[in-house]
């Protein structure tokens, strides 16, 4: 009796040791994966914002818009204003790409009130940044250039450096005829993004300095930094910006003369913009090739060239009659 | 009474014993302590540098990282930052500081293709700024199956445009050719009237210097000066035979390289039929080569959501790492704005 009593007593300790122990250990598991304190409307928030990005980057705008404002309405409901703020810069980020600038503008409005309200000034330097692009798209170079020298001064405040910031500080200086200053900007913000390993905006660099020598007409210079500017873009695989540096580098090549050379190139960018269906920009590439067997002397491919670019725009209008049609 | 602690000899003197035993463990544990801290540098200074990657996949905390092949520290912290990029914190003995200067270069590299991966510091200039406590590290990729691969794409599409441009009848290339050979023929048959011109020409001056040689020799000063035009006639002559001998050689290089070009069509169309070849051989294998893809992928796809549900199981999900996912859309600084400017500059 007294032992399966002792057998009993043994096997209820041993349990008991057993148990506590697992609780410990996974408790502790639990604390270093950092999962506690997440609640269920925060996880869903954070996956509606992860599908946000993923959309976004897969080119699909609408889909990423959806997402994030579901992301909103999750993390307004739960009074989470770090994300609220994170949310609202996103949907002005998509909306900036979809061509909505007011739209835009609302939303960084909105983030900045509500990252100060909650005296969270940590995600600001983005809101800023974001609001500043907005401002230099809608030709507010005044706005544009003292948001980016707000958000310059918040990350700086919280040790991040952007090259992103820097490439627009640089552009917006640029378009405001302060040349020296934007030259020195595009400098910093090339060694930045060479040492982040940012390569898309290493690209904008070289190619922000390739505009900048064009203006200051030191063409082999600009040459050289719309060709590095291509390497990189070229190896993302962007299509938009490999045509414009191939337009860029056929226009430095007309002005030096080569205008056979600038033939080859302009080409090369019309087949890229042909076959990323950018119409207008391929019609831009006829009407400069056009010009240059021109100046050549070559009515052969002049007239090819011409009969292109008139059957390129035929088809492309009646594509936008079509879908005034459908939308009809 | 005397109690067996009294009696046996073992019980004397235990406490001290009990003490000496104690001491002796307790010394042990600090020695091994101090040996494991000695072997893995916790008593060396150390500082911190950064580095920043696209990807964070085979970038782990605890990481090794070596100078010229020497471990002189380890990764301390994988991050997910801004634009969707990763910063690398390593911590490395200070005694190794004099060697990391402005200008390394940090690599994710392998004991060979497929060994264990580890972070490579490339020394750069001796003489550059000596990097301090939190600088960050230029980083770049090399190596590495995938980055292998990855170079060779890009290489194989180039290839492939080359040789359907070199192959497309409509092309330069071909339009080229066809016009150097019209060309090569055409001053075959400017050199042969040439050189006809020129032998009526020497005809033609005999002839004049017979007359001469039959006028009356008191005319000597017309004579003369007729002489001195047959001798600038005569000079001219020589002249055109010299552009005549250098349009002969231009026209037999290009006679050869005409020739030649065709061979180099040939051997590229021989390498076009390898590839023909190939992708036929390819076509023929292909029911098969799809079964095999078709269950590798739905083996794939069954792993992939076994793993899923293993993963999301409690309490596997409490050991795993919190997964970092990004929070903002990247902003591309670049906008068509600029590209329009340039485009107006035109």
């Amino acid at each position: 009796m007294n032992n399966t009593v002792s057998k009993n007593f043994s096997f209820v300790i041993t349990a008991a040791f057993l148990f506590l122990s697992f609780s410990l250990f996974t408790g502790c598991a639990a604390k270093r994966s950092g999962t506690e304190g997440v609640s269920y409307p925060h996880l869903r928030a954070t996956q509606a914002r992860g599908a946000g990005i993923k959309a976004f980057s897969k080119n699909n705008p609408p889909l990423a818009l959806k997402s994030f404002k579901a992301a909103l309405k999750i993390d307004r409901s739960i009074d989470d204003k770090e994300s609220e703020v994170l949310d609202l810069i996103n949907l002005a980020r998509v909306s900036i790409a979809s061509g909505d600038l007011s739209g835009a503008g609302s939303y960084l409005n909105s983030a900045i009130k509500t990252g100060l309200d909650a005296g969270n000034e940590e995600r600001l330097g983005a809101a800023y940044v974001t609001l500043a692009k907005v401002d230099f798209l809608a030709g507010r170079s005044v706005p544009a250039l003292s948001h980016i020298k707000e958000s310059i001064r918040l990350d700086e405040k919280s040790g991040f450096k952007s090259g992103a910031a820097l490439n627009l500080f640089g552009s917006i200086l640029l378009e405001a005829g302060r040349t020296k200053e934007a030259r020195s900007v595009f400098e910093s913000a090339l060694k930045l993004n060479t040492e982040s390993n940012d390569r898309l905006e290493e690209a904008n660099s070289y190619r922000s300095l390739g505009h900048l020598s064009t203006i200051e007409k030191k063409y082999d210079k600009a040459a050289r930094f719309y060709s590095q500017a291509y390497t990189l873009d070229k190896k993302a695989g962007t299509s938009r910006k490999i045509a414009l540096d191939l337009t860029s580098l056929a226009s430095i090549l007309i002005r030096q003369g080569f205008l056979f050379e600038a033939t080859y190139k302009l080409e090369r960018s019309y087949t890229v913009n042909i076959n990323s269906g950018r119409y207008l920009e391929a019609i831009a590439n006829l009407t400069l090739l056009v010009d240059t067997f021109d100046r050549l002397g070559n009515a052969e491919r002049v007239n090819y060239f011409t009969r292109l670019k008139g059957t390129l725009i035929k088809s492309y209008e009646s594509g936008k009659a079509q879908q005034r049609t459908e939308s009809r | 009474m005397a109690t067996i602690k009294d009696k046996d000899p073992r019980f004397q003197n235990l406490e001290f014993k009990a003490g000496v035993m104690l001491m002796v463990a307790i010394a042990g544990i600090a020695l091994l302590v101090l040996l494991l801290g000695i072997e893995r540098d916790l008593f060396t200074k150390k500082f911190t540098l950064k580095f920043i990657a696209d990807s964070g996949s085979g970038i782990n905390k605890g990481m090794p990282v070596k100078l010229s092949g020497f471990k002189v520290g380890r990764v301390s912290r994988v991050e997910l930052i801004d634009g969707a990029r990763v910063r690398v914190t390593t911590v490395i003995s200070r005694k190794y500081s004099e060697y990391l200067r402005e200008g390394v270069r940090v690599y994710i590299t392998k004991e060979g293709y497929i060994g264990d991966p580890y972070v490579d510091i490339a020394v750069g200039d001796l003489d550059a700024p000596l990097l301090s406590d939190g600088d960050t590290m230029s980083f770049h990729t090399k190596n590495g199956m995938e980055q292998l691969i990855n170079e060779a794409k890009p290489a194989l599409a180039e290839i492939k445009e080359i040789i359907h441009y070199i192959n497309d009848p409509e092309g330069d290339i071909k339009i080229i050719l066809g016009n150097l050979k019209e060309i090569s023929g055409k001053l075959e048959q400017t050199r042969a009237a040439i050189t006809e011109t020129t032998r009526d020409a020497g005809k033609t001056v005999k002839r004049i210097d017979r007359l001469v040689e039959r006028v009356d020799v008191k005319i000597d000063p017309v004579i003369e000066s007729a002489a001195r035009v047959f001798a600038g006639v005569e000079s001219m002559t020589g002249k055109m035979e010299s552009v005549i001998d250098r349009l002969d050689t231009v026209s037999r290089d290009i006679v050869t390289i005409t020739h030649k070009l065709p061979s180099t069509v040939t051997r590229v169309d021989s390498i076009l039929d390898d590839v023909k070849l190939l992708s036929s051989t390819l076509g023929k294998g292909a029911p098969e080569i799809m079964d095999v893809i078709r269950n590798g992928n739905e083996t794939l796809s069954e792993s992939k959501e076994l793993i899923t549900g293993i993963k999301t199981s409690w309490p596997v999900r409490l050991f795993l790492p919190k997964k970092n996912v990004p929070h903002l859309v990247p902003l591309d600084s670049f906008s068509i704005k600029q590209g329009a400017v340039v485009s107006e500059q035109k």
